[in-house]
């Protein structure tokens, strides 16, 4: 007894220690699934996160806006001109309608399936993200009440970002591809039978391997989903920057440059699977 | 200082840190406030402010940006007692003894944090998170200092720290 009293600090800390702990092993066991109170929390944090990060956007916003004059109104031009040419081409597809609702018409008489139309997009903006760890792992301002769910495939403008890893009514928290070792199988567009499998590098890269050991992927192909499993094909993942024949495991190796800046993202769409 | 000041200090580092950082990053990091509110509560100030406070802050970061919950709440606990010790051997009211305290905590805390997630299959690389912590040191440092500016100086002053001058023992109470 004397012995517990004398030694109270270590035996508060230990017991401190083995609580955290079993929390660790518990969520590493139940992996992506919250307590309710954890759900709770989060929706909280949501709540507080999103109008302080419109406050920080808008501030960060102003200060570059006062910064950058010269280059956004270089880029406001070059917009104007782009513009222009996407209008120029809107009137040629406007043409292309016709034949394409032909073609609707053609497939829905053959009974043609479309992989598309299981799904539907919707976008959300990213309000928090702890970037002092190295985990690419943020939240966004949809949730279940938009249609998102678990595992919902999460894109941007560039490319692939990854999955939604857990979802409350009005948030989603979002892990990128780069954290994950969860394996994507790709397709390299130049050649579409070149098949592959990609996973993160753990040095916030993406790195793969072709499923032929004789596949002719060069530096530079671009990387596309190839739809096999939870990633719906056709979503660009990355370039190859190095290959490389690994005489070990007998495989053709390829690092790959993601297309998507994962240190500055801010709007995404996610893709959602239709019930 | 107040435990209610306190508490507004640490939700307000952490919606700094997860929402307006954003925005205002080097090479896509961010410092990290929690850590340095953590150090500061546990060795410029006294009592256990920064054990409980890094214990619940911890979980909620874990909660909202980790697979895992448990690693952060773990190294700011850890990081916490490791303070509380060193403050028997450095003065605290020296700012090189703040700079040393800053990095001690930013390599403990990334240490441990990256031993934990790597032990449940974590996939990070020690090299990568090391060359991560570089930057980190630096920002937490910076932010450390300002943070010591602006309201470590506040602590109470004891006999055994150095420019205690015995007149007036508190600089604010």
């Amino acid at each position: 007894m004397k012995w517990y009293q004398e030694h109270s600090r270590l035996i508060i800390i230990l017991i401190i220690l083995l609580l955290l702990l079993s929390l660790t092993i518990a969520s590493f066991i139940n992996q992506g699934s919250n307590s309710w109170l954890g759900r709770q929390i989060e929706t909280v944090t949501a709540f507080v996160q999103e109008p302080v990060s419109e406050a920080g956007k808008g501030i960060s916003t102003t200060i570059k806006g006062i910064f950058q004059f010269r280059r956004l109104l270089a880029e406001n031009n070059a917009l104007k001109e782009e513009i222009a040419e996407l209008k120029r081409e809107l009137i040629d597809q406007t043409l292309l309608q016709e034949d394409l609702a032909e073609l609707r018409d053609l497939s829905s008489a053959l009974n043609f399936k479309n992989p598309q139309d299981d799904f539907s997009h919707i976008t959300g903006t990213v309000i928090a993200i702890d970037a002092s760890q190295w985990f690419r792992i943020f939240t966004v301002n949809i949730g279940s009440e938009d249609g998102v769910h678990k595992d919902a495939v999460v894109i941007n403008a560039d490319g692939l970002i990854g999955r939604v890893l857990e979802v409350g009514e009005d948030w989603a928290k979002v892990i990128s591809i780069i954290d994950e070792n969860n394996r994507v199988s790709f397709q390299v567009f130049r050649d579409l039978s070149l098949l592959g499998i990609l996973s993160g590098d753990g040095k916030g890269g993406i790195t793969g391997y072709m499923l032929d050991e004789n596949a002719s992927v060069i530096e530079g192909d671009v990387l596309i989903t190839s739809g096999m499993e939870l990633y719906p094909r056709g979503i660009p993942i990355g370039k190859v920057s190095r290959v490389v024949w690994d005489k070990d495991a007998l495989l053709r190796m390829v690092e790959i440059d993601p297309a998507v800046n994962f240190n500055n993202i801010q709007k995404v769409t996610v893709i959602i699977t239709k019930p | 200082m107040k435990r209610g000041y306190i508490l507004l200090l640490f939700i307000a580092g952490f919606i700094l840190q997860s929402t307006m950082m954003l925005y205002i990053n080097l090479l896509g990091i961010t410092p990290n406030i929690i850590l340095c509110l953590v150090v500061l509560f546990s060795f410029v100030y006294e009592g256990n402010q920064g054990i409980i406070y890094g214990i619940v802050f911890g979980l909620i970061q874990d909660i909202c940006f980790s697979v895992l919950i448990g690693p952060a709440a773990i190294s700011y606990f850890l990081v916490a007692l490791l303070m509380i010790e060193i403050k028997r051997f450095l003065h605290r009211d020296s700012m090189l003894n703040i700079f040393l305290a800053s990095l001690i905590a930013t390599a403990t805390y990334y240490l441990i944090n990256w031993g934990i997630i790597a032990l449940f299959g974590g996939i990070y690389s020690f090299l990568y998170v090391a060359k991560g912590t570089v930057i980190l040191l630096i920002l937490n440092s910076i932010t450390m200092i300002i943070l010591y500016q602006l309201i470590g100086k506040r602590s109470i002053r004891y006999p055994q720290d150095r420019y205690y001058s015995g007149k007036n023992p508190y600089y604010y109470k």
